[in-house]
């Protein structure tokens, strides 16, 4: 009978203890889950290529930039293009599509110390009938809870890294087209000088071009300035368009981004505000006149490297630096017009009264 | 022998005698105290800017003299034309070199180190010596200089340990060795991986007020989510929730997404809906050159309260940027209202994920 009480008592303390334990451990995730969360991944893309019937891999590595501990879950889903400015859309593939099933992560959580990298291994077994190209993101979610109160949110973050697989099958098509090469206006007032290249992947892979577009004051004359149209060495997928837009700054003088204190500002519309730059360094810069953009784009579609060319023309015509010259010019004859004619009125009259 | 006669002598004679010895003794030994009494220049510092075999070089100096006067030379004995290292005939004396004085780059005791007036200078190609003129000098003073371009036109062509030697003034010379080494550069290395980095601000965002019929009501201070990374082609934000509204789990009853892919939609109050916001004017681009331009998507672009775009389970696209980032900032926020007939419970929430990504 006292053994039973003894035991009935050590099973009350123990429960109580465990009660206060949970409630202890669950307050204080609380705590730290309500303070937001910064996690950093690198690559930001990788391009994979391997043969059907093989296996490669690669390294993706996580940093918990939080103050806190966090345990940070991995998956991965698949992509395709969004729009033309290299914007995904991540869905979750459909159960027929076996291509995830073919993706391995070496771990599918982890405990995220603070400020500490944390590889993952992604192995990617290609089945024998494997084609083209397979397009996974792998996501990284740390794991939050906000305790519930009324009318609350939960907000969650995640970082998604696009990795991107050629199965380097003999049925790969790299083609590439220009449904577009335009100038942001026919004349400009003052640089930057806005062009957009509308490229189109017109095979069944994905690509990554490069090339040039030269600035030059005649048709196919010497370039004064280049800019690069794909520094950043962004894919197009099969079948879809990327619009790859630059900006010739090289004038005097140029719009620029208004900054306060190192920061941009934006407007109300949430874009960047520009103001004039008077860089007298830049004087020898003042663009006038018609001038020329001509692109050069260059693709390997695996033979040999294939170049793409177009051009268009526009003009900068400074009107108002124009027309205050002309105000000034025309102030400054009228004066001395006005300081000739009134000399030789004097003349006129000195003459007369002589006579 | 001596000793009997020294005997003899009186004390008188034996105190002359002694006294006369010291007094001989001092005026003899005066002259050669003179000669003997050496000052010395202290921390004599030579630094050769390549120590290159083969190398050309110009030359860091720094000495403090124990003397005063105008006097300096800088000699490499063993500078002697050839493959044994030679110094250039004509030398130009400054006092700073790429665009560090001489006391900034010598540093320690030279901290405050200046020039001795303004020396000219020239040098020996076979004896290595190299002769300064009007080099006015103070005795404790740090002086430094600098002799610029190939001051040494060719080190030896074998690595050595040579010796520089600095004599101001009436000092001792001092001399100084240092290496002749067949490399001296360090090839530095190193990889910035390209790399995205999202913050939130906070996890939970509270609507400010019960949801009410007669007012469109948001949630308190915009979740901030900031973004930094160095993609270059830039970077884009998605979003998607659970519930595609907002969730009574009591009620079994859902506040109802306004429409998703377009808009922007304005609430009206007392028409339930409930939407999320991009308030384009919060948006931060951050700073920093060549940064992207961060902009929000026009269905979930708000320029005013209520105004947004749905969401369901789906990714969608709030805002991207045009290039790298540094600290921009895309404020996020919900709005809700509801009808008169919308049932009461205190549980109504949505759970919402923001995926950020670089673009592939």
């Amino acid at each position: 009978m006292i053994i039973r009480r003894r035991l009935g008592l050590f099973w009350v303390l123990f429960f109580g203890l465990f009660v206060i334990l949970v409630v202890l451990t669950k307050s204080q995730v609380s705590a730290a889950d309500n303070v937001g969360s910064t996690l950093t991944t690198t690559p930001v893309s990788a391009d994979l290529v391997s043969a059907p019937g093989t296996t490669i891999s690669t390294k993706l590595q996580v940093l918990n930039d939080s103050p806190i501990p966090l345990t940070v879950n991995i998956r991965v889903e698949e992509f395709k293009a969004s729009g033309t400015g290299g914007q995904a859309l991540l869905y979750t593939p459909p159960a027929t599509d076996p291509s995830l099933s073919w993706v391995h992560l070496s771990q599918t959580s982890l405990q995220a110390e603070p400020g500490v990298w944390n590889s993952v291994t992604m192995t990617i077994v290609l089945p024998k009938q494997a084609a083209q190209g397979y397009y996974y993101a792998v996501i990284f979610s740390p794991s939050v809870t906000v305790q519930g109160s009324k009318n609350t949110n939960e907000i969650k973050g995640a970082n998604a890294v696009f990795v991107l697989v050629d199965s380097n099958n003999s049925k790969d098509i790299t083609q590439l087209g220009v449904d577009g090469f335009s100038v942001g206006k026919k004349s400009y007032n003052y640089l930057p000088a806005t062009f957009s290249i509308n490229v189109a992947n017109t095979g069944n892979i994905f690509t990554v071009p490069s090339g040039e577009v030269y600035v030059s004051r005649t048709l196919n004359g010497p370039a004064i300035d280049s800019l690069n149209i794909n520094s950043g060495g962004g894919n197009i997928l099969p079948q879809t368009n990327r619009i790859f837009n630059l900006a010739w700054t090289d004038g005097f003088p140029v719009y620029k981004p208004k900054t306060i204190n190192g920061q941009e500002v934006s407007g109300k519309n949430g874009k960047p505000i520009e103001q004039l730059s008077w860089n007298l360094s830049n004087i020898t810069k003042l663009r006038f006149g018609r001038y020329y953009a001509k692109f050069v784009l260059v693709y390997n579609n695996g033979t040999r490297d294939i170049p793409i060319t177009g051009e268009v023309s526009f003009w900068v015509i400074p009107w108002l630096f124009i027309l205050v010259f002309v105000i000034v010019f025309l102030l400054i004859a009228f004066g001395i017009w006005s300081i000739v004619r009134s000399i030789v009125r004097r003349i006129r009259k000195f003459s007369k009264k002589r006579r | 022998m001596i000793k009997q006669k020294i005997n003899q002598l009186s004390s008188k004679a034996k105190l002359f005698i002694v006294l006369s010895i010291t007094i001989l003794a001092n005026f003899f030994m005066l002259p050669l105290t003179h000669i003997f009494a050496v000052t010395n220049t202290t921390k004599p510092t030579v630094l050769l800017t390549n120590m290159d075999t083969s190398g050309a070089s110009s030359i860091i100096m720094g000495w403090i003299p124990g003397s005063s006067g105008s006097a300096l030379t800088l000699s490499f004995p063993t500078y002697t034309g050839g493959s044994s290292g030679t110094v250039a005939t004509s030398q130009t004396v400054s006092g700073s070199y790429l665009g560090s004085t001489c006391a900034t780059i010598l540093g320690g005791a030279f901290a405050s180190a200046v020039e001795p007036g303004t020396p000219t200078a020239s040098g020996n190609a076979s004896t290595g010596l190299i002769t300064f003129t009007t080099a006015t000098q103070t005795s404790a003073t740090a002086y430094c200089l600098v002799l610029t371009g190939s001051a040494i036109t060719t080190n030896p062509t074998a690595a050595a340990t040579p010796t520089a030697t600095i004599t101001a003034d009436t000092d001792a010379s001092a001399s100084v060795v240092f290496a002749v080494i067949a490399n001296d550069q360090v090839v530095v290395t190193a990889t910035v991986p390209p790399s995205f980095t999202m913050t939130l601000s906070a996890n939970a965002d509270a609507f400010t007020t019960s949801l009410s019929s007669g007012s469109i009501v948001g949630t308190n201070a915009a979740i901030a989510v900031t973004i930094g990374t160095n993609a270059k082609n830039g970077w884009s934000l998605y979003a998607y929730d659970t519930n595609s509204g907002l969730l009574s789990t009591i009620q079994s009853k859902t506040i109802a997404s306004v429409a998703v892919g377009s808009g922007p939609t304005t609430l009206t109050a007392g028409a339930e809906g409930y939407d999320l916001a991009v308030t384009t004017a919060s948006i931060v681009q951050g700073s920093g050159s060549g940064i992207g331009t961060t902009s929000a998507q026009t269905y979930y672009a708000s320029t005013a309260s209520g105004m947004g775009g749905g969401l369901n389970t789906v990714p969608r696209l709030i805002a991207s940027s045009t290039g790298t980032a540094v600290n921009a900032q895309v404020p996020v926020k919900e709005y809700a209202t509801i009808s008169n007939i919308t049932p009461a419970a205190t549980d109504y929430s949505d759970t919402i994920t923001l995926v950020g990504a670089g673009t592939f």
